[in-house]
């Protein structure tokens, strides 16, 4: 995990977001209708890159377009208390952590998943179940 | 002798582009043409049969649109043209004499979608002997070298089989009847009815002078105006009948031209609602397919849970291992606590408590090395034995425990497995319905119900025609008489002009009783004689030998008779097949007009060892034979060592892609 001082973080975000590569990686996958909406896209996108061990950057993003409101997005913090446990340098700021981790998970599908318009969801969930059988100590990086 | 030198295919069927086949054109020549199921062997008898005679027939007897014969790949190419082009050598007494005949159809100028055989022109080629005719000529050197009526015995298909199954029946179809009458017309019987008409004819120009004569004697001049009379009426009548036969004639043409045409919409019926299957199987796949991914949608709403999963586990587990090591430290932190206390009384204490004596020294100074050493291991506990990490670990625990996986991994691989099928299912599918649209291009619904309405017209007119042909053989019948009852009373007169022009009139109308005769007789030797040459090829060609031969019927139809006598009543596929040959075969050494012989799919019903004497016994079969075979019928190396070293040529149909096929010479 990473070393990187939450407190050197800037204060957590209500609102989040993904760059512009991100957002085409969720419209792909929306007009393929893999995804009723956007959110849904997102939270899987998080959870793959939690599965795939990929830590997220706390420093200042880049350029993003605001897309919801964290509490719509994790209703019930579910999201976000995994966040907290897993990475305890984001402690303080788990939505800053699950935005990165959203757009390392988009480029995951992207680059691994999508071929074409096709996306095969047992791939994916194969992939991680095995990424975190063989991971042991650490979770191997996708 | 017909022979054929060449057959030049230009997109019939699924043969897109020019094709050729070339053979000697000479006797003694044995072509082999392989080509597997679809690829186009009944296309290539189609094709002759089509430049020939205008007609290529599918399974079920029925005509072909024009429209359907063209390769589709080529009218994807915008090409509205098919040909076909046939090189013969024509051999007879004289010498060979070269034919060449082309038919082409070609879309009308104009009509950018042709579907109607109306919609295309037709062009016919036909030189001889190196010179050009007239179009107009072109039916006329087909029949002088194979009239279609006789064709079937040479271009040999699946087809015959079952026109020949009708011949054994009692009952013979009007069908039945038409083969009979191709029968005849092969072995030549049609040339002895010819020499009866021209004895018909002498014999009543003989009639009438003797009529002529017979009014100048005045006794029997009243017969002689009646017989003059009554035999003009006997012509008339006879013409009548003769042409109500004609007309009922054309009229059943009409109606057999129409029940074929139906029967051609009825299979294009059958595929018109296979095609509406198809498209609603393909509807039901295309909805179950949207269900299923709008199931697979809502179910990943909730997979991240299940992603999320693995890793939730793998860290669970790590913090469950570091807390069992904080609480077993916090245990041996507390035993050892006790422990210290313990020893630390020891030290201090100079008294037994129990006893009151002085503790030794050496007990005590036991206990201080003791307390040392647990001091010692409470010093490395002190970290781990953190009872507030212990606390907060479990508390940890409870809420990565809580981010429950929703368990839809499962359905969601389950979903995309029948997606996949679905796919599978629905391209399968939808080839076969591109594979129906293809049949079924050019189709009219509307004419079946024109033809329909036509047909019921045509059987009210052939009964008509029936009553109307019924009446006058009637009336001919009671003039025949009358005539013949006058011609009595003049034979009362004895006078030497009339007596010879008496015997003139019955030497004619004798010697046409004896050709009416002699036809029946000729027909009855030919039967013999068929029966005879089926008979002998029959039982070179089976190997059951409790089968003493063939026995013909009226019809020509051949049953097989046992070694008893008996007649065999039923027979297998195999053995029809055989029976069927065999009168090919016969007919084909009685022939008058000889030709070559073509047969598509020969072997399909035979067991080996019947594969194994056809094939000897087909470079017999005619002066040419091209035979069109299957791998599942021939097999090149096992079923060809009978015909080794008679073989001319050997082709291949090559079915390089669904809608295209290809005439190789094979390099073997």
């Amino acid at each position: 995990m990473s070393s990187e001082s939450a407190s050197s973080q800037e204060k957590d975000l209500v609102q989040i977001g993904a760059s512009q590569q991100s957002r085409d990686v969720l419209d792909r996958l929306k007009d393929a209708g893999h995804i009723e909406d956007y959110m849904d896209g997102y939270r899987l996108a998080i959870a793959l890159a939690i599965g795939f061990g990929r830590e997220p950057a706390l420093a200042p993003r880049g350029e993003r377009k605001t897309m919801f409101a964290v509490g719509n997005l994790d209703p019930d913090n579910a999201l976000r208390e995994a966040i907290r446990e897993i990475y305890p340098q984001a402690r303080s700021v788990p939505s800053r952590a699950a935005e990165d981790l959203a757009e390392q998970g988009l480029a995951i599908a992207k680059d691994k998943y999508m071929q074409g318009e096709e996306l095969s969801f047992a791939e994916i969930v194969s992939a991680v179940q095995k990424a975190n059988e063989l991971a042991g100590e650490s979770p191997s990086k996708a | 002798m017909m022979l054929l030198k060449c057959v030049n295919i230009e997109n019939f069927g699924p043969y897109y582009g020019k094709h050729s086949l070339t053979l000697k054109g000479d006797t003694d020549e044995l072509v082999i043409i392989h080509g597997e199921n679809m690829a186009g062997k009944t296309s290539f008898l189609n094709a002759i049969r089509w430049c020939l005679y205008g007609v290529a027939k599918d399974r079920s007897g029925g005509a072909i649109p024009t429209v359907q014969l063209i390769n589709t790949g080529a009218v994807s190419e915008g090409s509205k043209r098919v040909s076909v082009e046939i090189m013969i050598v024509d051999r007879d007494a004289d010498g060979d004499t070269d034919v060449h005949l082309r038919r082409q159809r070609q879309g009308k100028s104009g009509i950018a979608n042709p579907t109607a055989d109306k919609d295309f022109d037709e062009f016919l080629d036909v030189d001889v002997a190196g010179n050009v005719l007239p179009d107009d000529q072109f039916d006329d050197q087909v029949n002088n070298l194979m009239p279609e009526r006789i064709s079937r015995f040479f271009l040999f298909d699946g087809e015959l089989l079952k026109e020949y199954e009708e011949l054994v029946r009692e009952d013979s179809s009007m069908h039945a009847r038409e083969v009979k009458r191709a029968i005849e017309m092969i072995l030549g019987v049609p040339a002895a009815q010819n020499g009866k008409t021209d004895l018909d004819e002498l014999g009543a120009k003989a009639a009438r002078a003797y009529n002529r004569e017979a009014k100048k004697h005045a006794d029997i001049h009243e017969s002689a105006e009646a017989a003059d009379r009554l035999r003009d009426e006997v012509e008339t009548v006879a013409e009548e009948v003769k042409e109500l036969e004609r007309q009922r004639g054309i009229t059943q043409k009409q109606l057999t031209d129409i029940r074929e045409d139906l029967a051609s919409q009825d299979h294009l019926a059958d595929k018109a609602k296979t095609l509406g299957d198809l498209e609603d199987r393909l509807e039901t796949l295309a909805v179950a397919r949207k269900e299923k991914e709008q199931h697979r949608r809502e179910l990943a709403r909730d997979l991240w849970r299940d992603v999320l999963e693995p890793r939730l586990r793998h860290e669970v587990d790590k913090l469950e291992r570091e807390r069992e090591a904080i609480g077993k430290a916090m245990n041996e932190k507390s035993v050892l606590l006790q422990e210290r206390a313990k020893q630390h009384k020891a030290i201090e204490e100079e008294k037994c408590a129990t006893c009151g004596q002085d503790i030794p020294e050496d007990r005590k100074m036991k206990a201080k090395a003791s307390l040392a050493g647990v001091e010692e291991r409470l010093e490395q506990l002190e970290a781990m034995a953190d009872g507030d990490r212990h606390d907060s670990l479990g508390a940890t625990i409870k809420r990565m425990r809580d981010v429950a996986p929703a368990g839809v991994s499962t359905a969601l691989v389950e979903i995309e497995g029948d997606l996949a099928r679905n796919d599978t299912d629905r391209v399968k599918m939808q080839r076969r319905k591109v594979g129906v649209e293809d049949d079924l291009r050019g189709f009219d619904p509307d004419r079946i119900r024109k033809h329909e309405r036509e047909k019921d017209g045509l059987l009210r007119l052939i009964g008509k025609h029936d009553d109307a042909i019924g009446r006058a053989t009637d009336t001919l019948a009671e003039k025949r008489h009358d005539l013949r009852e006058h011609q009595k009373k003049m034979q009362s007169r004895d006078e030497p002009t009339l007596n010879q022009l008496r015997i003139e009139r019955d030497l004619y109308e004798g010697a046409g009783a004896i050709f009416e005769a002699s036809i029946s007789d000729l027909t009855d030797e030919l039967r013999g004689r068929v029966e005879e040459e089926a008979s002998s090829i029959f039982k070179s060609l089976t190997t059951d030998s409790s089968y003493a031969g063939l026995r013909i019927n009226e019809n020509y139809g051949l049953s097989i008779v046992a070694n008893t006598g008996d007649i065999v009543p039923v027979r297998s596929a195999g053995a029809e097949q055989i029976v069927a040959l065999s009168l090919i075969g016969a007919l084909n050494r009685l022939a008058a007009k000889r030709g070559p012989v073509i047969m598509d799919t020969p072997f399909g019903r035979l067991d080996r060892s019947h594969r194994e004497n056809i094939m000897r016994f087909v470079p017999t079969l005619a002066d040419q034979v091209a035979l069109l075979v299957h791998s599942g019928e021939i097999d090149p190396e096992r079923d060809l060592g009978p015909v080794k070293g008679k073989i001319s040529g050997e082709y291949r149909i090559v079915h390089v892609e669904s809608t295209k096929s290809r005439l190789e010479k094979s390099s073997g």
